[in-house]
């Protein structure tokens, strides 16, 4: 049910380390939820919705998770990047498939992540934004340029990659 | 017991709907006008007795968990030893990322953490053409 604590680890999810991450799976909400819904869209018009509303997965759960689960612990982050081996990329080196972490400039958690779908060519002279597919917490996954979002205004982007 | 509108209701609603960790959505909800007006419209006292009834419903409803997280938000905008204690003895471990919600109450209401809105309607955003992003390394 919405907001009531459906408990830790419904499935197993590992680090390549094989360490266990804490991941949870919750409720999808409507009701209310729907109209707020509805606000993102408006607010955020250029941004395409990709799936409905869901509560199985988050952000980090998409990027990490397969979709499967939702991690909401920032420790959790941490260690997945360590030991699933993940280094920075610059932003002129930016690929897609690589990941963008949001990281709250005051408290330093990663509050966002996402996937990089698309980078601008260093020979194009227009240089279009960076867009990105991510999962807007209890909500839709969303196509959107990386900082039409609700997460991109107090926080820092980082970019990276499993290089092997 | 604080009433909140509808208009209120959305907005705290849209906070948890895009919260992927218990710090956003603690941090963004304190920062929604809504919160903020129950902090600015509502004693202390008031903000206890209105989370109390909103966590004593059996079965709760997610609308009365909701105006209880905004109302126990509202309460750690104002700092003192009384909601310093009950934040020290309530217990939110049945709610999603309640004991998340406590410790960050507690802080902020410890450490006096203000928030100032500068503009309580915030205009849509709007596409960024250019590439720029901060990024971190």
């Amino acid at each position: 049910m919405l907001l009531i604590n459906a408990g830790q680890n419904p499935i197993v999810v590992q680090t390549r380390a094989g360490n266990t991450i804490n991941v949870c799976q919750c409720a999808t909400v409507y009701g209310i939820f729907q109209l707020a819904d509805a606000e993102d869209h408006a607010k955020h018009r250029f941004a395409e919705p990709r799936t409905g509303l869901s509560g199985y997965y988050n952000c980090h759960g998409l990027v990490f998770a397969s979709r499967r689960a939702a991690i909401d612990d920032f420790s959790q982050i941490a260690r997945i990047l360590k030991e699933d081996g993940y280094e920075v990329v610059q932003p002129e080196d930016l690929m897609p498939g690589d990941i963008a972490i949001y990281y709250d400039d005051t408290s330093g958690e990663a509050v966002h992540s996402a996937f990089v779908v698309s980078v601008p060519h260093p020979a194009d002279p227009v240089k279009p934004p960076i867009s990105v597919v991510s999962k807007w917490g209890n909500g839709r996954e969303y196509l959107h340029k990386i900082n039409d979002c609700k997460y991109s205004e107090r926080s820092t982007i980082a970019f990276l990659r499993i290089r092997g | 017991m604080v009433q909140m509108t509808q208009e209120q209701l959305v907005e705290i609603a849209n906070v948890y709907l895009g919260a992927n960790t218990p710090f956003y959505f603690f941090d963004n909800l304190r920062r929604t006008a809504a919160v903020q007006a129950l902090a600015r419209e509502s004693s202390a006292g008031d903000l206890i007795t209105s989370a109390n009834e909103l966590l004593a419903q059996h079965p709760p409803y997610p609308n009365s968990i909701l105006q209880a997280f905004a109302v126990l938000c509202a309460l750690s905008l104002k700092p003192n030893a009384v909601s310093a204690d009950y934040f020290r003895n309530i217990d939110l471990s049945a709610f999603r990322w309640g004991s998340n919600f406590l410790y960050y109450a507690s802080q902020y209401t410890n450490n006096n953490v203000r928030v100032e809105l500068t503009d309580p309607t915030p205009a849509p955003a709007e596409v960024h053409q250019d590439t720029e992003v901060t990024v971190r390394t």
